[in-house]
Parts: C-alpha cells; structure tokens; sequence
C-alpha cells in the first residue's frame, strides 16, 4: 500500500498552486476476520480498504477531505484532483485558522515491522482444534496493518505492521465465562494452545453454584483486564491538555493538586513500546514517552497537534487519548494475589465502565467473565455479575494494597472501522473497599 | 468533491455482473456515503470536513459455505480480487459453518426508497452555514465560567445498492442532518456540560433546523450549564422519576433495544455485546412491562434517524409491534436470525458501512404514546424527580442491572417542580423497572431522537438508531447524584 500513498504524494505536489501546502495522512489495511459462536464460524470474510485524510492549507486557511484510494492510479488521481478542486473553492471562503499545525520540512521516519502471521485459515483451525467440545465465542482478526503522511515540505512517514489477534470467550452456561487472548505479530500454536488450555482450566471453576453477594465493600484483586477497563474510561477525556483547559478532565482533582493517587502509582505513555505509529496524522514525530502521572501525582499530558497551537506547547500524541498505557509495576507476585485477598474477591474482568461522577473520578461498571469468591486465599464460587462504582482516587489511593510485580501486555482488539493498534501493558491491583453497588 | 455530487453505484454493480462465476449464491452491497462536518468552537472556525467513503461488499456462497470480500476499490480488478477473498472464505469455512448457507437476499426485488429532504443541504453556502454556527457559538458565551462553547453542523448523503444473484435490485438515499451546541460551565472543582444534540439528529435537509428550533437554544443551553453549577447535588432516595425524551432514548436503547436482539439471544455477541436476560420462550407470553409499554419497530417514520425502505439483507422494511400493552410479541432480528432461532422478527439487518457485514440492529424502536400530558405525568408525583439528556450509560452483558445518569435533573414535591438538581443518576434492573411505567405521555410530548453510536459486533459497527418516546412516569426508582451512593 506504501505505492497508494507514494502516487497520492506525488499526483498532489503536481496540483499544488502557489502559496498552496498539502499534508496526506494514510490509513489501510488488509484483514481477514472470523467470527465464531459454539466454536463455528459466524461470519468470516477479508477486508481491504485504504482511506486519505488530505489537509489543503493556503494564507493560514485551512480545510480537510477524507476520501478512499484504490491504489489504481487513474482511479486516485481522478478522485484527488476532485478532493483538491473542492477544497481550493472552499478556502477563500473561510476564515484564518489559528490553530492548524504541520510538522516541520524534512521530517521523516520508516516503522516496519514485520511478524510470522498464520495462514489465512490456519488461525481459525487452531482455534476451533484447541477448543474442541467448548462453546467457545470469539473472534480472529489477522493481516496487515499501515499508516503514513506525506506533506508538501517533504515530510514523509510510513508505518506497516502485521498482527493477529485472537479474544475468545469459553462459556460454562447462561452468563458464566471465562475470557482469553492472544495477540501479537509471531504466530506460535503451541502458545494459543496453552492459552486455550488455561481458560478451559478456569471454567471448572465457573461450574460451582454462583454466590449472590449483597452490595457492599469488598477487599478485591484487579487483574490487568480490570484495570485497563476502569483506565479506559479516564483515558477518554483524562489525560488531554483540551479537557484540562477547559476543566473537562474527570482527573481535575489531581491535575489541581487537590487530590493524590497512592505514591505506587505511576502511568506513562509508552509510546516506543507500543504498536501505534510514532507519528500524528498531521506528520509530527511523537516522543518515545509522555509521564502522565508519576508518584501519584500528576506530571503531564497529550497536546495533539490543534492544542499545541492553542495552548502553545509542543505536539506529543497523535490524540489526545493514550495509545500505549503503561504503569509502573509494584512488588505482588500475582501468584500471591488470592492469597493476598484471603477473604473477598478475584476480578478478572469489568465491563462498561462509564463516568458516574466527574468531580470525584468516578466510575460505575459491570463484573464480567471469572469474578471469583475468595475464602481464606481460596477462590471458591463464581459471583453474579454485581455493579461497582468507585472512585479512582479511593481505588488507587488510599484504598490501593499493592500492584503485581508482573503486568500484561493487553492488545485493544477493537475494530471500529479499522483494526486498532492501541494496547496496555499494566499490572493487576490489590484493593481494599472496593464498592458493589447493585 | 462536494455532498452534492453522488457516485454512479449502477457502473461498479455492472462490471461485477460482468465477471461473477456460477457460484451457489452472491449478492453485491454498494455503499456511497459523502459527509460534511462544520464546527466552531470557542469562535474558532475549525476545519471544515469534507469526505466520502465509498466500497463494495461482496457476499458468496459456495461449497457450503458463506464468505464475504470488501473493498474500496471498484474498479474490475477490485471487485474480482474481492470476489475471489469471498469465494476462498466460503469454501474454508464450510467445514466450520455455524448453520447452513440462507438465501442472500430475496428474489426479484426491483425498487428504490428515497428518504424526503425538503431543503437540500446545499441551499445554503458553506459561509451562511459557518456564519450561522458562528453566531450560535457566540451566544453561548453568556458568562466568564462558559469556559468551552461549540456549535456544529454534520450532514450525510448515504446511498446505497444491493444487487444478488435473484435478479433483485434495491436502491435506497438518506440524507441526514446532526445539529449539536454544547456549553461547559466550571467554577473551582465543579464543572458542568449541557448539550443540545447529537440525540436531535435525523433524516432530512435544513428544513430540521427550523423544526428542532435550533435558534431557540444557545442561551438556554448555557444557561442550564450555569446554573447547574449552583443547584445541589440530586438526592439519593427511593422515589417516583418521570424521564423526559432526552433520557427514555437511551433507556429505550439499553434495556429493550439490545436485550431484543436475536443474535445476543442466540449467543454470537456474548464475546463482545453481550448476551440477554430474554430467553426464546419469552416471545408471545413475557410481561417486559406495565400495561402501559406499548413498543414498536417503525422504519417508516419520517424524519427518524433509522428509516429505510429495506434492511441490508433486502428485507423490506414493515412496522411491527415487539412490545404490546406489556407483553413481549417480536424480537430484533432479520432473516438470518428468523430462520436459525424460528422466532419472530423484523427488517433489520443492517451493516454500518460496505466493510462490515449485516446483523441484528435496531433501526427506529420507538415507544408509543399514553394519554398524559407533560402537567399530568408531573401531578402525579407527591414526592420524586425528573430527569433529561443522558450523560453516563452503563448496564450488565444480559441488559438487566442498569446505571445512568443525566446531564440535569428537577425535584418534585406535591405534584410541581420544585427546582434544579445536579449530576442525577438512577439505577434499577430491566426486568423490574418497566413494570414500574405508570405514565407515559401524549403525542403531544413525543420526542423523536436517536442514538448516532451504537457499538457491536465483531468486528466491530457503530450504527445510527432512531427512538421516539414521550416522558414517562416509573414509580420507586433508586435515584442518587453525585458520588453514586
């Protein structure tokens, strides 16, 4: 796809007038995806799309078109031209846009990364072998992912990766479930295997007679699933110079020094060790790592090219979300985690997190999958899904025991229009009063 | 490239015709969306977004199996390299298939559905319509504490063409309009948002703006987020909740839209989306709510987010009762579902865009008007709340244990109301708190919205859903505000 771009570029430095600058963000991929209910394919079929985003600047104005490539060059050039045309009409028609940024001429980067993936078919075949006799619901995604930019001073970046990911569900019956994953870009079928083997391990346990628990406060071990899913919902709006400016950010309380999390917890955007290109849609070489919180204390955020300019900061993230999570580990060997609990609860999963109240950080959300009645360091029952809602300043403040010493790499397998390249690497946490609330 | 211009669907549909071989069975979804966005915010212009999306989705059955291939490019090489991903797709997992191929489509269908537009978007200019969110952007920023105003305008052009191996040929256009103002108010640590869509969005041209009165919002919408940041936190209590419009949509949504849909009840969303507390024998006899629930499927609305004339199966699109005088009768789900689950069902299988392909979606679900007025539904209550626009969603994978909150709220004492509460929440359990509904409202007070991002599948589709509910009256609800507790 890397032609598809390199055309784009070139036909576009041939329609530019005076005075006239480009910037071409490019996204494609081509993916095959499976779907499967009672470990049968659902749905299965191959995707192949490649999309542009085109920004035409000229006298500070600025306006954007987002149209497909075919990598067919008569195709492309016709439907760029058009782009073009419609973008030049418009422009002297708006005002001077005080917040458009471009990188810098001559910057440039090459990310290729290359993997083992499976055959076409292979993925699934493995999947449904090693599940055998299990209603298993899940789905496979694999193929090529890319991205780049293309500017009229030169700027140039391309990112290309291939991956797999497999996310699965082994159902014991009704609502009892135990989740699994597999992500990466070398594909080994004896490591599916054994992670196949370690949910079907867990879902004996899932067979015992649920316990209804009454809303109330329990000591709990968040395993890094658990944490992602509460992270993710304050990564929406938690960490973006925008919504601190404008006091949107559910973390005010922290960024105002009002609050502190516990001194264990430190939260970076990794982004040179994650799977996202290390450029913005707008060609701007993003840092290797952003602190964002450090001893539990605030110590940064994402400005996203459009804050850079309003707020006057340099460019650090190609949104103003993480893409590439980490926190710091702590000293729980998570072999230890049941015992650490003794009595209360293991929580492999929560599910919908939303904010319930904004000022104190709060989040509401569901227990899902393997959520475990712990009895003197034993997990001993499944547990009705139960509704908590906490604040993540009593979670990982006061009311936080210890983080494992070992984290997880947790691949975002979302799909929404295209494969995502965002992923997690975080440890699980031991918390004291942690609320049910339904 | 301009909204105004459509790309010709009929030539990509013939070049397939040309090269597709003997297979079991095929059809051809073509999709051609143009889009433009227009935004100001804090009297910026931000850039204008002009864009299309345009593809192809290919579906064959062959060898026992179903597969299906998509792509951007339309040109003969395209749609036969697609066509030849479907074909390999369908003949490898026709060991593996969940069910038996179904018919791609019915037989013979030849028709075109145009949803109404009354005044093209393009009546306009892009300066008048910049010029006009200028100034309703402006009269947001009524106060120092409005610390971020918005105002925007999105519109899409959506057509699309689904040819199969049956002869049938369905042509279908939308035009939809979203407006949205949004106005932040902050004072020390207490900051709070107050909204004028998206949930307004729908099928149309600018004749919409005149219609959801959008002149008539900016100073109210900052004013509510003023004054939000002066009322008191809302009461936590057990008490009667009257829900205005604003919030029965994603009530509507959560806990009868979703735990309806007949691939959740037939497991293949129970890795993602979840699964339902409906089980099959529920249908025809399950009491979902009080006598007053009356809820219906109705592609037909004018102006509603989701009308269409056919699914993406090509199923066409009829009004069906699912809920009636409380009793459950139909569930959501298309033709696929109908015939694995041999349940009843609707026209809605629907993709989100070429590259997905169909499941059970809602399309319009709308709850039908009662016999009170707004006055009545607030008489009626000697001690509770009224709730409006949702904020905050979160319910359990069977749809059954539920939280939201609301952008705003009002105490009710004696029958009025009795002033402003802020950060408004209830919570309940699907199965019990519909059986609470003891008022809903007129005609007169329908609310016709919808939900512009309903998350499912896998992979993954956000879809556009229409709801149209008038406020109603739930008694006994756990409300809280604030801290959740």
């Amino acid at each position: 796809m890397r032609g598809s771009l390199e055309q784009a570029a070139d036909l576009l430095h041939g329609l530019m007038q005076p005075g006239e600058a480009f910037g071409a963000y490019f996204e494609g991929e081509d993916s095959d995806f499976a779907r499967l209910n009672g470990n049968r394919v659902r749905q299965a079929g191959h995707v192949l799309q490649q999309r542009l985003t085109l920004d035409l600047m000229r006298n500070d104005r600025h306006a954007r078109a987002e149209l497909p490539l075919t990598g067919t060059p008569d195709v492309d050039a016709a439907e760029l031209s058009a782009a073009v045309e419609g973008l030049r009409a418009l422009l002297p028609h708006l005002p001077p846009d005080p917040h458009h940024a471009c990188a810098e001429p001559g910057t440039s980067s090459e990310d290729l990364r290359t993997g083992r993936l499976p055959g076409r078919t292979q993925l699934l075949k493995a999947l449904t072998e090693s599940a055998e006799g299990l209603d298993l619901v899940g789905h496979c995604a694999t193929g090529q992912l890319y991205r780049g930019f293309a500017g009229s001073a030169g700027q140039w970046h391309w990112f290309e990766t291939e991956s797999f990911s497999l996310d699965w569900s082994l159902y014991h019956r009704a609502d009892k479930a135990v989740k699994g994953r597999y992500a990466g870009r070398e594909w080994d079928p004896e490591a599916l295997a054994a992670r196949i083997r370690g949910t079907r391990d867990q879902l004996e346990i899932m067979a015992c007679e649920p316990v209804r628990l009454e809303p109330g406060r329990y000591r709990v071990f968040l395993a890094p699933a658990a944490v992602m899913e509460i992270l993710s919902v304050i990564a929406w709006q938690g960490f973006g110079l925008r919504a601190q400016r404008t006091r949107q950010t559910p973390l005010l309380g922290l960024v105002d020094g009002e609050w502190a999390l516990h001194p264990q917890v430190s939260l970076d955007e990794h982004s040179a060790g994650g799977q996202a290109p290390r450029f913005s849609p707008e060609g701007f070489t993003l840092p290797g790592r952003v602190a964002l919180i450090k001893g539990g204390r605030h110590a940064g955020c994402f400005a996203d090219a459009r804050s850079s300019r309003e707020y006057d900061v340099p460019v650090n993230a190609a949104a103003e979300r993480p893409r590439s999570l980490e926190m710091t580990p702590g000293t729980l060997a998570v072999d230890e985690a049941a015992r650490a609990v003794g009595d209360g609860l293991l929580i492999a999963d929560l599910w919908y997190g939303n904010l319930s109240d904004r000022a104190r950080c709060a989040v509401t959300g569901m227990t899902r999958y393997a959520c475990l009645q712990v009895t003197e360091g034993i997990p001993i029952a499944p547990v009705e899904p139960m509704r908590f809602d906490v604040s993540l300043y009593e979670m990982l403040g006061d009311g936080l025991l210890g983080l494992t010493r070992e984290r997880e790499r947790l691949v975002d397998t979302g799909t929404y229009g295209q494969r995502s390249t965002g992923s997690f690497l975080l440890p699980g946490a031991l918390v004291r009063d942690f609320p049910l609330t339904l | 490239m301009t909204p105004g211009t459509p790309t010709d669907l009929e030539a990509p549909a013939r070049r397939f015709r040309e090269l597709v071989p003997a297979v079991d069975d095929w059809s051809l979804r073509l999709s051609d969306v143009v889009s433009e966005t227009l935004s100001v915010r804090r009297d910026v212009v931000e850039p204008v977004q002009l864009a299309r999306d345009t593809g192809a989705m290919i579906t064959v059955s062959e060898g026992g199996g179903v597969g299906y291939g998509a792509t951007s490019d339309l040109s003969r090489a395209g749609l036969a390299a697609a066509l030849e991903r479907a074909r390999e797709w369908a003949r490898r997992s026709a060991p593996l298939r969940l069910f038996p191929p179904t018919a791609l489509g019915p037989a013979g269908t030849r028709d075109e559905w145009r949803a109404p537009a009354r005044r093209p978007w393009t009546e306009l200019d892009t300066p008048a319509k910049l010029q006009l969110l200028r100034e309703l952007a402006r009269r947001m920023k009524v106060h120092e504490d409005i610390v971020d105003w918005s105002a925007s305008l999105g519109f899409q052009r959506r057509q699309t063409l689904l040819v199969n191996a049956q002869g049938a040929a369905i042509r279908q256009a939308q035009h939809i309009l979203v407006p949205q103002l949004r106005a932040v108010a902050n004072r020390g640590g207490e900051t709070q948002v107050r909204s004028f869509g998206p949930d307004r969005g729908g099928q149309g041209g600018l004749e919409r703006l005149d219609m959801l009165d959008l002149d008539a919002q900016p100073e109210r919408v900052a004013g509510d987020a003023l004054a939000l940041l002066d009322a008191p936190d809302c009461p936590a209590a057990t008490m009667d909740l009257i829900l205005m419009p604003g919030q029965m949509t994603l009530q509507i949504h959560e806990s009868i839209g979703h735990p309806l849909e007949l691939d959740r009840i037939l497991g293949d969303e129970r890795n993602y989306a979840g699964t339902s507390f409906v089980t099959p024998e529920m249908f025809g006899t399950y009491r979902y709510g009080s006598e007053l629930l009356n809820v219906s499927f109705d592609p037909g609305v004018a102006g509603e987010l989701a009308s269409f004339g056919y699914d993406d199966e090509g199923t066409r699109a009829e009004r069906q009762w699912l809920i009636r005088d409380g009793v459950l009768l139909r569930g959501l789900g298309g033709a696929t579902s109908q015939g694995r689950s041999g349940l009843p069902g609707v026209a809605c299988a629907r993709a989100s865009s070429w590259n997905r392909p169909p499941i059970d979606r809602m399309a319009n679900l709308n709850l039908e008007p009662g016999q009170s007025s707004l006055e009545d539904l607030v008489r009626g209550v000697e001690h509770g709340g009224l709730m409006d626009t949702n904020r905050s969603w979160s319910i359990d994978d069977s749809r059954n244990k539920f939280q939201f909150g609301c952008e705003l709220g009002w105490r009710i004492e004696q029958g009025e109301l009795r002033g402003l509460v802020r950060n408004p929440g209830y919570r309940g359990i699907s199965s019990a708190f519909w059986r609470s509904l003891a008022g809903v409202g007129n005609r007169d007070s329908l609310g016709v919205m919808g939900v512009g991002t309903c998350g499912k599948g896998e992979p993954n589709q956000m879809i556009a859903v229409g709801h149209a509910s008038p406020p109603c009256l739930f008694r006994g609800v756990s409300v809280f505000g604030g801290s959740g507790s």
